[in-house]
């Protein structure tokens, strides 16, 4: 046994995930220290302090690759954490789509990580990384696929700046899986809110989208795009959403979430879909609430 | 709570948080550490508090030890004393025939009143208490006053045998030595 599991031991520290522990929610893993959360788009960095207790502190946003952006900002996000541990999402060279019959085994998340052939077969391809959201009740998943380069650039350029990364994932992603889990496992838990079989789910993160589409209680249809619109604009979400509403009637819910706590949003959104009955799910910091608690 | 899905690539391997039931184990080290502290520091006090009572301890023996020497002087002085009280009375109570030896040579000498006793030496020993020494010395140099003395221990309460009887004339002077027995002591 070494020196530091005697000390993990009797600081309690052993009972808690450790802070690369993927199984773990990211505020059990640092519940009493500060961690910096960053986002990286194309051609933009954001980040945010997540403060001790859950709370988010200082945050700011920057021009560049991350590698540029890490070389300037390093040495004040280092002094912004407690141990340099950062939750990252990338929303950038990313591909959402909609498969069925993908393995449901159990360790399937585990295994998709370190052998994802196994458990999707014929679709896995070489150079990606993957994360898979199943829908509860049918054989239909959302699988994200994003570039394993892209991946690795970005811990290198982290590790470069002294940083440790705790968790990389993609943020539109997050939200997506963040408004399912509300509306169904939330909903089965309570018994009280029945899952409509009819829903579109239209989420947008830091210029990326993602539109998705349940009919008769199955997802039908899933549209993404990464770094599609101009924060601010979302105009061109009309393109995407057009094609899938040809069949959808207007009473159908559909739920909006938005990472960018502006107002505007959901007002260009019933602006391009008048009548339609849109919902807005989101929660304030809903992009750093996720990667930084969940 | 959902937990937002990782693409990162693991370059440690995490070990997953211990169950929650084996926190006994620290929880039982901090217990003893404390338990240690707490015994520890009643070991000291216990420590000191009898280390306090020893000092004060030998304190009162070295009192008692000098109550007891000035004791065991003052003892040993009643014992002197008791030594010189018993002598005193083993002197009063064997001087006691001795007195009445003189007393009867005394008033045989004083009924008379024609002569006067010029030394009279009255010894015994130790050996054999009950034989005394006798040296008489009369002034002048009628033997019939002698007689008359001797006649009073033959015939006194204490009833004196004579043994070794020597007389002689001195200048003006009768001097006798003889060795006294009583009576009733020699069985006689």
């Amino acid at each position: 046994m070494q020196l530091i599991h005697l000390k993990n031991l009797l600081t309690f520290a052993s009972f808690r995930p450790e802070p690369a522990d993927p199984a773990a929610a990211w505020s059990t893993r640092f519940p009493n220290k500060r961690t910096l959360l960053l986002n990286v788009n194309r051609n933009t960095v954001n980040w945010q302090v997540m403060l001790k207790g859950g709370n988010l502190g200082e945050g700011g946003t920057e021009e560049g690759s991350l590698q540029e952006v890490a070389e300037m900002y390093g040495d004040e996000w280092k002094g912004m954490t407690d141990d340099g541990w950062v939750s990252v999402s990338i929303n950038n060279r990313f591909i959402l789509s909609l498969e069925s019959n993908l393995s449901r085994k159990k360790g399937y998340e585990e295994m998709l990580r370190t052998n994802p052939k196994t458990v999707l077969g014929s679709k896995f391809e070489r150079g990606k990384v993957y994360a898979v959201r199943h829908h509860p009740e049918t054989n239909s998943s959302l699988l994200l696929a994003c570039e394993e380069v892209l991946v690795k650039e970005t811990q290198v350029a982290l590790k470069n700046a002294d940083l440790q990364v705790g968790r990389l994932s993609c943020g539109l992603f997050a939200i997506l899986t963040d408004v399912l889990y509300r509306l169904h496992d939330s909903a089965d838990k309570e018994g009280e809110n029945e899952v409509p079989s009819n829903y579109l789910v239209i989420a947008v993160c830091q210029g990326s989208v993602c539109v998705l589409k349940q009919s008769e209680g199955q997802w039908t249809e899933l549209r993404s795009r990464s770094a599609y619109y101009e924060p601010g604009d979302l105009s061109s979400l009309r393109r995407i959403l057009q094609p899938m509403l040809t069949d959808w009637y207007p009473q159908y819910p559909a739920l909006f979430v938005s990472d960018d706590n502006d107002p505007t949003s959901l007002e260009q959104i019933r602006q391009m879909l008048p009548g339609y009955a849109i919902s807005d799910v989101s929660s304030g910091d809903q992009l750093w609430s996720i990667i930084g608690k969940n | 709570m959902l937990v937002c899905h990782d693409l990162k690539f693991e370059i440690d391997p995490v070990a997953p948080p211990l169950s929650n039931g084996l926190r006994v184990i620290p929880v039982l080290f901090y217990v003893a550490v404390a338990g240690c502290a707490f015994f520890t520091a009643y070991f000291m006090i216990q420590k000191n508090a009898s280390e306090r009572a020893r000092l004060a301890q030998e304190r009162v023996t070295a009192e008692e030890k000098k109550k007891i020497a000035q004791i065991q002087m003052k003892y040993n002085e009643l014992e002197g004393d008791v030594k010189k009280a018993s002598s005193m009375i083993d002197w009063v109570k064997g001087s006691s025939p001795i007195q009445r030896l003189a007393m009867t040579i005394n008033n045989s000498i004083v009924k008379t009143g024609e002569s006067s006793i010029r030394s009279l030496k009255l010894s015994r020993t130790p050996e054999s208490p009950w034989q005394i020494k006798m040296a008489l010395t009369l002034n002048g140099s009628d033997a019939e006053y002698l007689n008359d003395t001797l006649d009073a221990l033959a015939t006194g309460p204490e009833k004196y045998k004579r043994f070794n009887p020597q007389r002689s004339l001195g200048e003006n002077s009768v001097n006798y030595t003889a060795t006294l027995i009583r009576h009733t002591e020699q069985g006689l």
